[in-house]
């Protein structure tokens, strides 16, 4: 393709420690007078033992309730008051907040988010509030949404055989109501310190005086014993695991395969990202086409390599007509995964899916605030992968580690992962009233 | 360790720093094609809107879905390209390209590193003036669509959407929200290139650019990929204004299983070139846009009814509407009913204060800022002001005209253009549940669910 020179793009960054083991990174940008702050918790639903499911939501929750000098309620209105806007999110592998500010307004967010991390206080009577509100969360996200049991919970509970891994986020109802006042303090002391924690900050800002702010609110935060590291790691399972549901408001069928892949550091994830491109990524990929153009037999098909730290899953989602069988449907994926198995990949195939990773990191991929194009997309992408891989320059160096994979690396990746021994496949079957059977 | 004591109270803002307003640019083709650049080279990238009068409110009444699947199938091939090699061509250059309706206008949306801007260009002045229509892929795409209708329907907030416009704008189009089993039946290939034919034309369109790249190399590209593409003279039908409301009504869909009420409140409301929108946004966002409004702290926060609380004003070009929605357990239904009004009535008999409006200020300000600091955010700035006939200059006086509204204006256009006794309840859910808690609310009538 004639095209011209990619233009280089770097981000730029500084990475400081302090005393108390608090890892802050700053990268300016003064294109808009706006700040993104960024405070990334290493705790997420893989600590949570068995009976607790849930409570590193929950406590995502208690976050907004108070802490020694901003009251209940206050958390939102110093911020939005102020023109910022804020959020927090729970995921198995870690816990997020942010806040994006004018840029004027940046020492007022250190001094919320250092004073909920030195003292954030909670009672029963917010702790039962919050719990209810994390019960209308899971019918509105879950309960109440065809197909979003079993393919945002159910599957990872079969695909997963590690507790730590296998349980979801949102977690069982009986557990959130078992969570104690005193669960709330002990999770707190034991990973909201600063030690267990990344500070990213990213935007308009002059990082000589930020690092002085950062250091007068948070600087005398104590530190506390780093928590027991999580075992994350998965058994090899040997066998195809299969399970069938019924969902109660799907009023069409739809197959969830789970292949399990190595950790976030291997470098067979690299080819797996970019054999995601290849099957899922855009109308060319093989399986939109396969299935929803060429048999017409698919109303959407999606998945590809779901990034955790640990082991990761390689999934596919394939919602059909009803006059479709679900062998035919599974028959259809695995030919196009075997035909890369035994093939490999085309030459422009592989050129598209690089292109695609490349567009991919500028234009975000949840949404209108993510991509490195916003102080908010650089602050969390710079937070990750200092907590995750210990070395923020990734955001800049990553990118050359997948354009260099090649076609035989993707070939031998789905040779490896994508065979029938390592997977798991739920049938789910529509049972909502006027569905065809 | 380098202590020091606590800071027990908030620290003051520094000076605030200017917002540069994106310079904005402007040519028009020889075809008669406007084209709005703003030149941003933050990234390697750039963000492209091609933005066509021809919504589903333009739909022929025994048609809706018109204009949608028009949209949905222009990108299903040209006529020199297949679906397949289209797409391909365009994902070969890591861009995106895709088309949709909403009820004013379509818009064919892309994305390209910059590098590749030219050709990603070329192919969307090929997809926009020479789709193909062709007959299996129209009918692909009907067939999905009515398999999309069916999945919709077992959606409660679908359900709720669909009723709430029937109910909120009666005969005027944007009482449809999405086309029916029927309608699509009567969509031949020729009735998707009749509608492209007659609204897809220079004159009718507007593209907006936001990226790394300048004025003149962006004419010159625009020029060529959009050459041969000629104006037609395109006439917009009126329409009956939606219907007045005068009492209160509660419209229930009856949907079994349903574990969670959900909930849509309002009713017409000024359109965004009046000039009662911005202090009636304002107030919106006071009563239930944002995390710390009245709704918020006290619906989820003080009662733990919801997740999800809000109020908004619809930004549309031939009538607005005002509405709170919420999502509750079904046992709390009507107190949730009778909080939210309650919030409303409080807005009418006491306006604001004089602090939460300025924090509501900030908070739009701030807003408006963080909306300009990403491409796509510039771009729909720009379409909105252009699709909803906003005034020039609109953007730049945003931040002064949001500011310079007093808890006077407040008061009076509460008082103009909210009346909890004519708004329309609608919630779906279990019927046989719900019903007796919202009756007090005023004449109930139920519908199915499918």
């Amino acid at each position: 393709m004639p095209a011209k020179k990619a233009e280089p793009f770097n981000v730029p960054y500084s990475l400081h420690t302090l005393e108390n083991g608090l890892r802050v990174v700053l990268s300016e940008d003064h294109s808009v007078p706006v700040v993104a702050v960024v405070v990334l918790y290493d705790v997420g639903a893989r600590n949570e033992p068995p009976g607790r499911t849930g409570f590193a939501h929950l406590f995502e929750h208690m976050m907004f309730q108070g802490s020694a000098h901003v009251k209940k309620g206050e958390y939102f209105s110093f911020v939005e008051d102020n023109g910022g806007v804020l959020n927090g999110m729970t995921s198995n592998d870690f816990t997020i907040y942010f806040e994006i500010m004018p840029s004027n307004q940046l020492e007022l967010a250190l001094w919320l988010e250092a004073d909920r991390m030195r003292s954030l206080q909670v009672n029963q009577e917010n702790l039962d509030n919050q719990r209810e509100v994390v019960k209308e969360e899971k019918r509105l996200r879950v309960d109440n949404q065809p197909f979003s049991y079993a393919r945002g919970i159910l599957l990872y509970e079969l695909a997963y055989d590690n507790f730590a891994n296998a349980h979801s986020v949102i977690g069982s109802m009986e557990d959130l109501d078992a969570a104690t006042l005193e669960d709330v303090q002990r999770f707190f002391r034991t990973y909201y310190a600063p030690n267990n924690a990344v500070l990213a900050i990213a935007g308009d800002i002059e990082s000589g005086q930020t690092l002085e702010w950062v250091r007068k609110h948070f600087g005398d935060i104590p530190p506390q014993e780093p928590p027991q590291p999580v075992d994350v790691t998965e058994p090899e399972r040997g066998q195809e695991k299969r399970a069938q549901y019924t969902d109660r408001l799907a009023n069409l069928p739809a197959v969830a395969i789970a292949w399990k892949v190595p950790p976030r550091h291997s470098p067979e994830r690299y080819a797996l990202a970019l054999l995601d491109r290849i099957l899922f990524s855009g109308e060319s990929a093989r399986l939109h086409q396969r299935l929803v153009k060429r048999e017409k037999s698919a109303l959407s098909v999606s998945g590809g390599l779901e990034d955790r730290r640990g082991p990761g899953l390689f999934t596919t989602f394939v919602v059909f007509k009803p006059d479709r069988s679900f062998e035919a449907i599974e028959h259809s994926v695995y030919d196009e995964i075997e035909k890369v198995q035994q093939k490999g990949v085309q030459a422009r195939e592989l050129q598209r899916a690089k292109n695609q990773l490349r567009a991919e990191r500028y234009r975000g991929m949840w949404g209108p605030l993510s991509g490195l194009q916003t102080p908010l997309g650089r602050a969390m992408e710079l937070a990750y992968h200092t907590l995750f891989d210990g070395d923020p320059a990734l955001i800049n160096t990553e990118l050359q580690k997948y354009l260099d994979v090649t076609g035989e690396q993707i070939q031998e990746v789905a040779r490896r992962f994508l065979i029938p021994t390592n997977r798991t496949v739920l049938h789910i079957l529509p049972g909502a009233t006027g569905a065809e059977q | 360790m380098n202590r020091t004591a606590v800071v027990t109270t908030p620290p003051p803002p520094g000076a605030l720093r200017p917002l540069v307003l994106p310079k904005r640019e402007e040519f028009v083709t020889v075809g008669g094609l406007r084209v709005i650049l703003v030149e941003d080279r933050r990234v390697p990238f750039v963000t492209l809107r091609l933005v066509v009068r021809a919504g589903s409110v333009h739909d022929p009444a025994e048609l809706p879905g018109l204009a949608g699947l028009t949209a949905h199938c222009l990108t299903q091939g040209t006529q020199k390209r297949k679906s397949f090699q289209f797409a391909r061509a365009v994902e070969e250059l890591g861009a995106t390209l895709e088309a949709h309706a909403n009820r004013d206008y379509s818009t064919v949306s892309a994305t390209v590193l910059a590098e590749n801007l030219d050709a990603l260009l070329r192919l969307m002045g090929e997809t926009v003036i020479t789709p193909a229509f062709a007959p299996d892929e129209v009918e692909l795409a009907k067939e999905n669509t009515v398999q999309t209708l069916r999945y919709q329907r077992t959606q409660p907030h679908f359900l709720a959407r669909e009723r709430y416009a029937q109910v909120i704008f009666g005969k005027h189009p944007y009482s449809r929200i999405a086309p029916t089993e029927e309608s699509i039946a009567a969509m031949p290939p020729d009735t998707l290139r009749e509608f492209h034919a007659r609204y897809y034309t220079p004159d009718n369109s507007l593209l907006v650019v936001v990226g790394a790249v300048d004025a003149e190399h962006l004419q010159k590209a625009v020029e060529k990929a959009f050459a041969g593409w000629e104006p037609r003279g395109v006439t917009h039908e009126t329409h009956e204004a939606p219907p007045s409301r005068t009492r209160r009504t509660v419209h229930i869909v009856d949907r079994p299983g349903s574990v969670q009420v959900n909930l849509l409140i309002g009713h017409l409301a000024p359109r965004p070139n009046e000039p009662d929108f911005l202090p009636l946004e304002v107030t919106t966002t006071a009563l239930g846009g944002r995390t710390g409004s009245r709704l918020f702290m006290n619906v989820r926060e003080q009662k733990g009814f919801a997740y999800d609380v809000s109020s908004h004003l619809s930004e549309h070009r031939e009538a607005g509407s005002f509405t709170m929605s919420a999502q509750v357990r079904p046992e709390v239904a009507g107190e949730a009913v009778e909080e939210m009004l309650k919030e409303v009535e409080l807005l009418r008999q006491s306006g604001i204060t004089e602090k939460e409006l300025d924090s509501t200020k900030n908070y739009l300000n701030g807003v408006f800022s963080i909306r300009l600091s990403t491409q796509g955010g510039i771009a729909g700035e720009i379409i909105a002001i252009e699709m909803l006939e906003l005034p020039r200059g609109y953007m730049e006086t945003y931040r002064e005209r949001v500011q310079a509204i007093t808890p006077e204006v407040i008061r009076e256009v509460v008082q103009r253009r909210l009346f909890t006794d004519r708004m329309a309840i609608v919630a779906v859910g279990e019927a046989e549940q719900i019903r007796p808690l919202l009756e007090p609310f005023g004449e109930v009538e139920v519908t199915p669910a499918m």
